[in-house]
């Protein structure tokens, strides 16, 4: 048991939270920009797992994209939220200001 | 000596060495098979492919004439390995979640029907928590709670008297289970105010009458 490893299991379970999250802010958002503000924020590790959740959120419906020429690289994915991504997003957030505010509340000295 | 062949990865020539070439190759062989159960699999790759040709990109403008091993290793060690990738077990399948928070939020708000709880906030408090228990129980902003107890104060005087009085008769919530209840149950509308207020008038008039019908019986049978 190790810090690391307990400390990479709770940003994991908060991933999807900050991608809706990014997204939301940014109205739009391609996968690089969302892993920069991820690194920033140290919530992500390895580019590739964030690959996944998109795809998943995207087949829930959650996001829709639309694809735009990139004047340097390959086209970009550009993800926005659907009306129940907002919706989900919106879910996630209260469940996460009250688990905050428990967690708070229990370790509190 | 190396080879240098030309690869299409999402729609773009890029120049690679022969090794790194097999090295690439592997990986997205071991992707695929890490994704061989995933409804979107193909999909993912994809836009993992997409990635790395982005990746590669960024390294050509920086004047590297063909991809080498090297630089398919720092790819891969910044993507990470495939059995790091597809452990699905650590992520929320957004599908189970979305249903699973809708059912959860409907049983906590049945066992809530009784309604939401007044407590003094101790996690948002600048005295005694009464107005951050206030604003959460109303869904208001605490600091217009705030604004209105120091208007009441300085020009009324006794916004200070109610706040203290509050901060006497309102106990804070002092278990998770209470801080939960502050929030949790149906909000309270200034509907639901209007109606429980027209049932308590409701109450006292048949109160008065049954009690004005006593007095007449009482009298009259003085009589």
């Amino acid at each position: 048991m190790t810090i690391g490893n307990t400390e990479s299991q709770m940003r994991k379970g908060l991933l999807e939270l900050c991608i809706l999250g990014i997204i939301r802010k940014e109205k739009e958002a391609y996968p690089s920009d969302i892993l920069e503000q991820l690194k920033m924020a140290r919530m992500v590790v390895l580019e590739g797992t964030l690959y996944p959740l998109l795809t998943r959120l995207k087949n829930a419906g959650m996001l829709d994209y639309r694809w735009e020429e990139s004047p340097s690289g390959p086209p970009r994915k550009y993800y926005s939220l659907t009306k129940s991504g907002l919706k989900f997003y919106m879910q996630l957030h209260t469940a996460w200001q009250e688990l905050r505010h428990t967690i708070d509340h229990i370790t509190e000295p | 000596m190396q080879r240098i062949i030309q690869i299409n990865i999402a729609g773009r020539l890029i120049p690679i060495e022969e090794d790194a070439y097999q090295s690439l190759k592997a990986y997205i062989a071991s992707l695929e098979q890490q994704f061989a159960n995933e409804e979107g699999k193909d999909e993912i790759i994809q836009d993992i492919e997409y990635r790395i040709a982005e990746l590669f990109s960024f390294r050509l403008q920086t004047g590297a004439p063909a991809i080498d091993l090297a630089d398919v290793r720092k790819v891969i060690e910044t993507l990470g390995p495939a059995h790091d990738l597809g452990d699905h077990n650590n992520y929320i399948n957004p599908n189970v979640p979305a249903h699973y928070t809708n059912k959860q939020r409907e049983e906590k708000t049945d066992t809530t029907k009784a309604g939401r709880k007044l407590y003094r906030n101790p996690h948002n408090r600048m005295l005694g928590g009464v107005c951050g228990g206030i604003g959460r129980y109303f869904d208001i902003d605490p600091v217009i709670i705030r604004l209105i107890f120091a208007l009441f104060f300085i020009f009324a005087g006794a916004g200070l008297l109610v706040y203290i009085v509050a901060w006497i008769v309102i106990p804070v919530a002092k278990t998770p289970q209470q801080l939960e209840e502050m929030h949790s149950g149906n909000p309270v509308s200034i509907h639901d105010m209007a109606q429980n207020m027209s049932e308590e008038l409701h109450e006292l008039k048949k109160r008065g009458e049954k009690m004005s019908r006593e007095l007449r019986d009482f009298f009259s049978r003085k009589k």
